[in-house]
């Protein structure tokens, strides 16, 4: 098999979580199992930089052993793009000529198509990732019969682009971190003569939670229910602590709300005393956390896979999403390790259930470890997403 | 697979026939959704979008979004029947003596707010371009610690104490 091209709108060592932060751990897995796998992308430092600014030399760099071929990106009209990208975040409707404007003065590198479409026959496949940026578009019409997009659909006004619909519909593969990503892709394109794989992303799996070290360390020696992540609205995290203390009001119980993680939030002063608020802890501390929880929550509707949950799982606890969030809902049913709520009365008996049945929480939560180890441990992923790779390019080199 | 090891493996929790029990408890109880009150908490508010963090980005989409649209203009054009548009023609000039002070009124205001929003955003860049200037004085003093400290120690290996 040649070598492998990932292309991604930026790339670097230290870029956290999402779409970024998966195709790292992907390509660096690759890479020890001895796959030459390639990144190309802009000089653009990350999303939060600012897109029209060559951050990083152009040329190759070694990241972490892994060659990361950085372009050149296109000045862009910035304020056109902002016009548009208002009315998608507002749900008003756009034109195909305004998509084609959003498309353009987004981030691109046409240097780096111009380099994807001459060196094709030096490449196995090009896998873009995430499906809504310039990089992914354009990068996929330099080549598309080499093409293989691993998305990362959530269901927004951005997935509906025309321009998606007649370009996504030309690749060879797709690559889906959870099986509602996959369905809402098959409503939204056409993607009959596109194979499909729904893989997940590597999680790493070797670590082991302590309760007894983070109850000691942090003095909680109560039952808690755990929120770990960034404490943003957007997260629903006011749900949380809504209905956390709706719960409290209304049961006798000792359940305190421990929530790690960055970002503010306003905890109404009737139960401050039994929310701890830790911000940001030692990686290991997390792992404790998890390990010490009765449960843990993800009140979040719109996750595209949720790395939390699986970590809870890895701990052997049992999670408590939210129904309105097909992935999580999804994850929890097929691991058979969690619950969900979609008011606040199944909230409160969810609670309830775990706390009267401790046996099935706790095979709840050992389930979850199976779940995670059997599909998305590291050497798994790294072995399906080359099946996968070798089934679109018709390959059976083994690695 | 460890199954079999324990009483409650992946083959026999069901989820959704736990979550049916559940439901079936929240039927009997009477409970109703409607009968709570969380308006204290805005619950749900991650649905509107609107994040808790600062975001450079939405600044500058709402802001130009804002620039270009704050004007209502009262003679928008009407198009479709021409028969419907004379109607309708008619219909605003009749009126326009009760809504033209309105959007005038209305008009102002926006220009009002679009100018707080401007002088927000500017000032946020300003200080944004500062605290670049901020940073690289910085990295610039470490480098200088750095060096400063090196000389040091060349000269206390050199001459001593």
């Amino acid at each position: 098999m040649k070598k492998l091209g990932f292309v991604i709108p930026w790339y670097g060592p230290d870029i956290p979580g999402g779409a970024e932060a998966a195709l790292r751990g992907l390509v660096e897995h690759l890479h020890e199992a001895g796959v030459e796998a390639e990144v190309l992308t802009t000089r653009v430092e990350a999303f939060s930089a600012d897109w029209n600014t060559n951050y990083y030399p152009a040329g190759v760099e070694l990241v972490h052993g892994v060659p990361v071929r950085r372009f050149d990106v296109r000045v862009r009209d910035k304020e056109a793009f902002e016009q548009i990208n208002f009315k998608y975040m507002n749900g008003l409707p756009v034109s195909y000529e305004e998509e084609r404007v959003f498309l353009e003065e987004m981030v691109n590198s046409p240097q780096l198509y111009e380099y994807m479409a001459a060196h094709k026959d030096e490449y196995e496949l090009y896998v873009f990732t995430p499906y809504m940026f310039g990089t992914t578009y354009y990068g996929v019409q330099a080549a598309p019969e080499k093409a293989v997009l691993i998305p990362c659909f959530h269901d927004e006004s951005y997935a509906y682009m025309k321009h998606f619909k007649e370009v996504f519909s030309k690749v060879q593969g797709m690559i889906f971190l959870a099986e509602p990503e996959k369905e809402l892709a098959e409503q939204l394109y056409d993607t009959d003569n596109v194979k499909k794989a729904v893989l997940g992303t590597g999680i790493y799996t070797d670590f082991v939670g302590d309760k007894e070290r983070f109850r000691e360390k942090y003095k909680i020696d109560k039952p808690f229910l755990l929120y770990a992540g960034r404490k943003d609205v957007g997260k629903n995290i006011y749900t949380l602590i809504a209905y956390y203390r709706e719960y409290v009001k209304r049961q006798e119980t000792d359940l305190q709300l421990v929530l790690i993680g960055g970002g503010e939030v306003t905890i109404p002063e009737d139960i401050k005393d039994r929310v701890h608020d830790l911000g940001f802890v030692p990686i290991q501390d997390k792992y404790d956390a998890y390990a010490a929880a009765e449960v843990m929550c993800n009140p979040s509707h719109n996750e595209s896979f949720s790395i939390v949950i699986m970590e809870s799982w890895l701990c052997n606890r049992p999670v408590l999403v939210s129904g309105a969030c097909a992935v999580t809902k999804n994850f929890a049913i097929k691991a058979a390790g969690g619950l969900y709520f979609d008011t606040y009365y199944e909230f409160e008996g969810a609670l309830e259930y775990y706390k009267n049945h401790p046996d099935v929480a706790d095979a709840m939560g050992a389930n979850g470890r199976e779940y995670v180890m059997e599909h998305f441990a590291w050497d798994v992923i790294v072995k399906n997403y080359m099946d996968f790779f070798q089934r679109v390019s018709g390959e059976q080199t083994k690695i | 697979m460890r199954a079999g090891r324990r009483e409650w493996t992946m083959q026999n929790i069901d989820v959704e026939k736990i979550m049916k029990e559940i439901r079936q408890d929240i039927a009997e109880k009477g409970y109703k959704e409607e009968d709570l009150d969380f308006t204290d908490i805005a619950v749900d508010a991650g649905r509107t979008g609107c994040g808790s963090e600062f975001d450079e980005n939405e600044l500058a989409g709402q802001a130009a979004y804002l620039n270009s649209h704050y004007n209502n203009p009262i003679y928008f054009p009407l198009k479709g029947n021409p028969v419907k548009v004379f109607f309708q023609k008619a219909v605003r000039r009749m009126l326009l003596f009760v809504i033209f002070p309105g959007f005038q009124f209305q008009n102002k205001f926006n220009v009002a707010t679009v100018r707080c929003i401007n002088q927000f955003k500017h000032y946020v860049d300003e200080n944004e371009a500062l605290a670049k200037q901020v940073k690289a004085q910085q990295e610039e003093l470490e480098e200088c610690k750095k060096q400063l400290a090196a000389l040091q120690k060349e000269m206390k290996d050199r001459f001593g104490a």
